[in-house]
């Protein structure tokens, strides 16, 4: 299953998975279905895959590729996390695509977890998006850019607000900001439910649900001086003012009310008093 | 600069304590123009009936921890693995693993395993803290709280005869905070050396570097003494003498150095 968020230029891939106890990154007594996510960025015959999905929706994930990018077809693929959650399908993919560039963070090569052969042939496709660091701080702003293809480029930071090495990635052409573990609170009460949330879905978000998706991965935060990454993340939406927000997991958020309103209810999860609150309620 | 390639220590497997024995890769990268090492570590605990693995290792350190498995089992099959969590240093060759031992149990906190490792779901088995697992010959494995994580399913697991604990990205820090440039990648004996018998003591510098890197949240959480002193009250009602991190160096000498690893952790925050 696939949806166009933006014509061709932006499609989100995937399935669900239910929320039945054995998910650590949803709250305790979470109930429903969250999708997990991968994109397709396509400018000309230039593709993009950013994150490969979980490995239980292999066979959806890569037959839905095949349909959009023909049995062996080039693309490019970027991850935002090292986790299984991005990195599960890799393996897969790499076999059936052919895949031109592979965009990581961090020292480990992926495809030196491949069998001899096919790792040779793989391992310099891989580039490290940070090698260099462009600037000083925790926030490594604009260490990498991916060209998707001529005129279009994702442009790629490191997020103040991460638990592990994380990538964020900026596609100007859309609008749109993959926030890989964050904005993940988005869940449907059927597997095929609603997969975005915009100006026609009934959204029913709370602050409160929104505190306790970021609080389960990172349970931290109730523990953490806040203030800068209140700050910081304020002022990158400011600065972009993104029409989509494309987490790994959970429903996309598009439209610019929308996304306003769902960056307003993280201030507030990231708000030391809320914090407390909420941390005491658990 | 140079493709670096994660390898086995030459100096390794040894044994560390009673019935543990690690096995490390050391995965060289630069930091500052420097080479340095990480490890990135596994541990197979043997009882008189059972064996388990603690972490898996990388994906790319398979070849070379399968052949010491069928060195050190022999005939024996491996009954379990216990991942402390699910990165890729700890989880990568679960699928593998699996394949060669096709009854091994998996255990811990398993959460999520069955989305990433569908093919394997049949082997997971969920255990929560104070679980216990008998290897026989009065050998057991404890299942712990991890008192210090990143993910949130972490868990740490302790071996009561062996008096060591498995801590994950718990206690973490760099070895050979004084490579050069021109040092080669691995210098023999160094990667598998206790913490007492390195001729370098652990660093706060290094400490810091790993924690505020590994354990990013501490540049924003400034608890470190409320941590670390919950740390040492359950090691000295266990009884803990062996501290093995899965990242760094295996700690024999813990009153000298979770003082450097706690300075460390506070060195890490950054507001």
């Amino acid at each position: 299953m696939f949806t166009k968020l933006k014509n061709d230029e932006l499609i989100v891939l995937g399935g669900s998975i239910p929320l039945d106890g054995r998910v650590s990154w949803v709250p305790a007594g979470a109930t429903g279905f969250q999708p997990s996510n991968c994109y397709l960025l396509s400018e000309g015959s230039s593709r993009l895959l950013i994150d490969s999905g979980l490995a239980v929706h292999s066979s959806e994930i890569l037959n839905d590729l095949a349909g959009l990018v023909g049995e062996g077809g080039r693309l490019s693929a970027f991850f935002t996390r090292a986790e299984m959650d991005c990195v599960s399908n890799l393996e897969p993919i790499a076999s059936r695509f052919d895949l031109e560039r592979l965009f990581t963070g961090g020292v480990i090569n992926p495809f030196d977890a491949f069998e001899d052969l096919s790792r040779e042939a793989l391992r310099g496709r891989r580039h490290q998006i940070d090698a260099e660091r462009s600037g000083e701080g925790d926030s490594l702003a604009r260490a990498a850019s991916i060209e998707i293809g001529p005129g279009r480029i994702l442009e790629i930071e490191a997020p103040l607000l991460r638990l592990l090495m994380t990538f964020w990635g900026w596609d100007a052409a859309t609008g749109t900001l993959f926030t890989s573990d964050t904005f993940t609170h988005g869940v449907m009460d059927r597997p095929d439910g609603a997969r975005i949330i915009d100006s026609t879905t009934a959204d029913t978000t709370t602050p409160e649900q929104v505190a306790g998706h970021l609080y389960a991965k990172y349970e931290w935060v109730p523990r953490a001086t806040c203030e800068p990454l209140r700050e910081w993340l304020s002022a990158k939406f400011q600065e972009l003012d993104p029409e989509i927000i494309a987490p790994s997991r959970g429903c996309v958020l598009r439209g610019h009310d929308v996304v306003r309103r769902h960056l307003d209810f993280m201030l507030t999860a990231l708000s030391s008093q809320h914090a407390d609150l909420v941390s005491q309620a658990r | 600069m140079e493709d670096l390639v994660e390898t086995m220590s030459s100096d390794l497997p040894r044994t560390v304590a009673d019935g543990v024995t690690w096995l490390s890769s050391c995965l060289p990268f630069h930091v500052d123009g420097r080479v340095i090492h990480g490890h990135n570590s596994t541990f197979l605990v043997q009882g008189g009936a059972a064996s388990l693995l603690v972490d898996t290792g990388n994906p790319s350190s398979w070849p070379i921890l399968s052949a010491k498995l069928d060195e050190l089992l022999g005939d024996r099959e491996l009954a379990y693995v216990f991942p402390t969590h699910p990165e890729l240093p700890h989880t990568g060759n679960l699928p593998r693993i699996v394949q060669k031992y096709p009854n091994v149990q998996v255990i811990g906190d398993v959460r999520d395993y069955h989305l990433f490792y569908p093919q394997i779901e049949a082997n997971l088995h969920a255990r929560v803290p104070g679980d216990r697992i008998d290897l026989g010959d009065g050998y057991e494995f404890i299942v712990s709280e991890a008192l210090i994580r990143d993910l949130p399913n972490t868990q740490w697991g302790f071996v009561p005869k062996a008096g060591t604990m498995f801590t994950a990205d718990g206690f973490c820090y760099m070895h050979r905070p004084e490579l050069d440039d021109e040092d080669p990648v691995h210098l023999p004996g160094e990667c598998g050396l206790t913490t007492t018998e390195l001729s370098s003591p652990v660093t706060v510098q290094n400490a810091a570097f790993f924690t505020g890197s590994a354990l990013y949240w501490a540049r924003f959480v400034n608890d470190a003494d409320r941590v670390y002193d919950r740390v040492l009250e359950s090691f000295a009602d266990l009884g803990v003498r062996t501290v093995a991190p899965t990242h760094g160096n295996v700690i024999t000498n813990i009153g000298d150095v979770e003082p450097v690893i706690r300075a460390g952790h506070k060195q890490a925050y950054r507001y």
